[in-house]
């Protein structure tokens, strides 16, 4: 069994309004435990939406997400039909701290989410907030503290004296303190410079390595050639598919999508354009398309 | 993103949305002061608020102003329901109606309860009015209003641009800030904050975790602002010029004509019936002229 399912979602603003806006449209597919999804799509496609239903922030107007034996759904049908089944009970479809608990969910810009005096009790709060005793939940923060790289010098001070990568980091610290099984992440490493997006996502890497279930929403599609093992493409609201992100990127009809292509399959292209032979899709890194090229060669002497 | 959000402009095309804002400004300032004149007695009073709630209601369906979100925004006024009730209790009050004594110096009176409603409903009224103005008017138009009405201290070297500036950035930054406070709750709600639940000190605790970092947020966006504004070359004490002018078309002139009729009526009301006394006494007073 798929550990979160969306079951024929969709999403919308403002229904009775002339502001409308079908914000995510019949969404149907699963995800596994111990994935590293990313979720790309131009924006406006809905991946936000999305996310934000695996947590109950957004309850789908129509369908559900399940998430382990979670249902999230503002759909009165499917509300009805699973009381009737006497499966759930309508009070467990309407609370949502169990769930939240699971799905930490990291925002753009985490860091506007600090406010404690000091670092160290704010990375505490989640883990308090989830029932963890003050003492369990200091010891979550300072391991989760030390996780993302800030030492004992930082738990006194005042997180809004730090820099912006620091900022970020005590956030997201403060997220994985709960302990999630799943962690979403939208769009985490907007506006930090390239060595502060490395630091993040190479921590993402090391949570996911742990045994959490990562998703993560990005417009970057080197983080998702370098870390994501499946892609998962949103296209004017609607569900396109899911692949590894080298069937994706080696697909001709990538510019449909609207998505950037990374340096190194432009470069792939190119080859073919100018008349490269040889089957060079499987070759999916620097390495190996060098091993192919240079075989090549060889065979050509 | 939050669709109920209170007051927030409703891009229809009513005729309430189509008039002129200055109007509407001058429409929303008169009826607030009718609605808070005094009219005498118990009875005056409902009489009254209930013809003007009506017209209100009627402008509110005009205007496709949604009364489902109106309803719900009011249902914040149960607190101050309450608060108002515990208040007049405890305010001896001497009335007509004794409800119970408890005993020779202190009794409680209908009066009391009565208070309390006629606060509540002038509050509703007050709210209603401010909704129909923000819900068919466009911030920008209402800075525009307010802009054009300052225009007579330019006499006396009063800065009008800057308070219209400060005005529009204000109303500007509502919208956004809103989108902020929602991405921080949303934020705070995935850390485990549960604002709906809990009572007082639990929801007070709740709100720190929201206020704080929108304030944090707030002083560096007008900062942002401030440097950005300035790098353009903005200078606040130079004449501006606008993008849109307003008209005051036949149709403003009957509505504005409506709104007098009906302030003037009520004013006249609430002069006769502080003078005369009573509904019935007034309309016996009217009648008694007409058949002199």
């Amino acid at each position: 069994m798929s550990m979160i399912e969306f079951h024929h979602i969709s999403f919308v603003y403002n229904k009775k309004d002339p502001n409308r806006y079908d914000a995510i449209n019949d969404i149907n597919f699963n995800i596994e435990e111990n994935d590293f999804v990313a979720l790309v799509g131009k924006t406006g496609s809905g991946k936000s939406t999305l996310v934000q239903t695996l947590n109950g922030l957004l309850l789908p107007s129509k369908g559900y997400t399940k998430v382990k034996d979670f249902i999230v759904t503002g759909d009165k049908e499917v509300i009805k039909k699973l009381v009737k089944e006497k499966k759930y009970k309508k009070k467990e479809l309407k609370n949502f701290s169990k769930l939240r608990k699971e799905v930490g969910m990291v925002f753009q810009f985490p860091e506007y989410q600090l406010f404690s005096e000091t670092v160290l009790k704010d990375v505490m709060f989640g883990p308090k907030n989830f029932g963890f005793s003050e003492k369990e939940a200091e010891e979550r923060a300072k391991e989760c503290l030390t996780k993302v790289g800030l030492d004992e010098s930082y738990y006194s001070r005042s997180p809004f004296e730090l820099s912006g990568g620091e900022k970020r980091r005590v956030a997201i610290a403060g997220i994985i303190a709960s302990n999630p099984s799943f962690l979403v992440l939208d769009e985490p490493t907007v506006g930090l410079d390239p060595n502060g997006r490395k630091e993040i996502l190479n921590l993402v890497k090391k949570i996911h390595e742990e045994g959490t279930t990562i998703i993560i929403v990005t417009h970057d599609m080197e983080t998702v050639m370098n870390y994501a093992n499946k892609v998962i493409v949103l296209k004017d609201s609607k569900y396109l598919g899911m692949m590894k992100p080298s069937e994706l990127f080696n697909k001709d009809d990538i510019e449909s999508f609207s998505l950037e292509v990374p340096p190194f399959y432009k470069f792939k292209r190119l080859f073919k354009e100018k008349g490269y032979k040889k089957d060079i899709k499987e070759a999916n890194d620097l390495t190996s398309l060098i091993d192919v090229i240079s075989s090549n060669k060889e065979n050509n002497k | 993103m939050r669709s109920d959000i209170l007051g927030k402009y409703t891009p229809y095309n009513s005729i309430v949305h189509r008039l002129d804002p200055r109007f509407k400004f001058f429409a929303l300032i008169l009826l607030m002061v009718i609605v808070f004149l005094p009219f005498g007695n118990y009875t005056n009073r409902f009489i009254v608020l209930g013809i003007l709630s009506l017209i209100i209601g009627i402008i509110m369906i005009v205007g496709k102003v949604s009364f489902k979100s109106f309803f719900r925004s009011l249902s914040s006024l149960w607190l101050m329901f309450i608060f108002l009730l515990i208040f007049m209790f405890f305010i001896p009050t001497k009335g007509e109606y004794p409800i119970y004594s408890f005993n020779e110096n202190y009794t409680l009176y209908w009066d009391n309860l009565l208070q309390v409603l006629h606060i509540i409903i002038r509050l509703v009224l007050m709210i209603a009015l401010t909704i129909i103005l923000t819900s068919t008017t466009l911030p920008m138009d209402i800075t525009y209003a307010l802009d054009w009405y300052l225009t007579p201290l330019k006499v006396v070297k009063f800065p009008t641009q800057v308070v219209s500036l400060t005005i529009s950035l204000a109303l500007r930054f509502i919208p956004t800030l809103l989108n902020e406070a929602n991405r921080i709750m949303n934020a705070q709600k995935s850390r485990g904050v549960d604002y709906n639940r809990g009572f007082f000190v639990a929801k007070i605790k709740s709100i720190t975790t929201l206020i704080i970092p929108l304030l944090v947020s707030c002083f560096s966006r007008s900062d942002e602002l401030a440097i950005a504004m300035e790098a353009r070359g903005y200078d606040p004490y130079k004449t501006r010029s606008r993008y849109k002018s307003l008209h005051f078309t036949y149709k403003d002139l009957l509505a504005l004509l409506f709104i007098i009729l009906v302030a003037g009526l009520v004013i006249t009301f609430s002069i006769l019936s502080s003078t005369i006394g009573g509904f019935d006494d007034v309309i016996n007073f009217i009648w008694g002229i007409k058949t002199i």
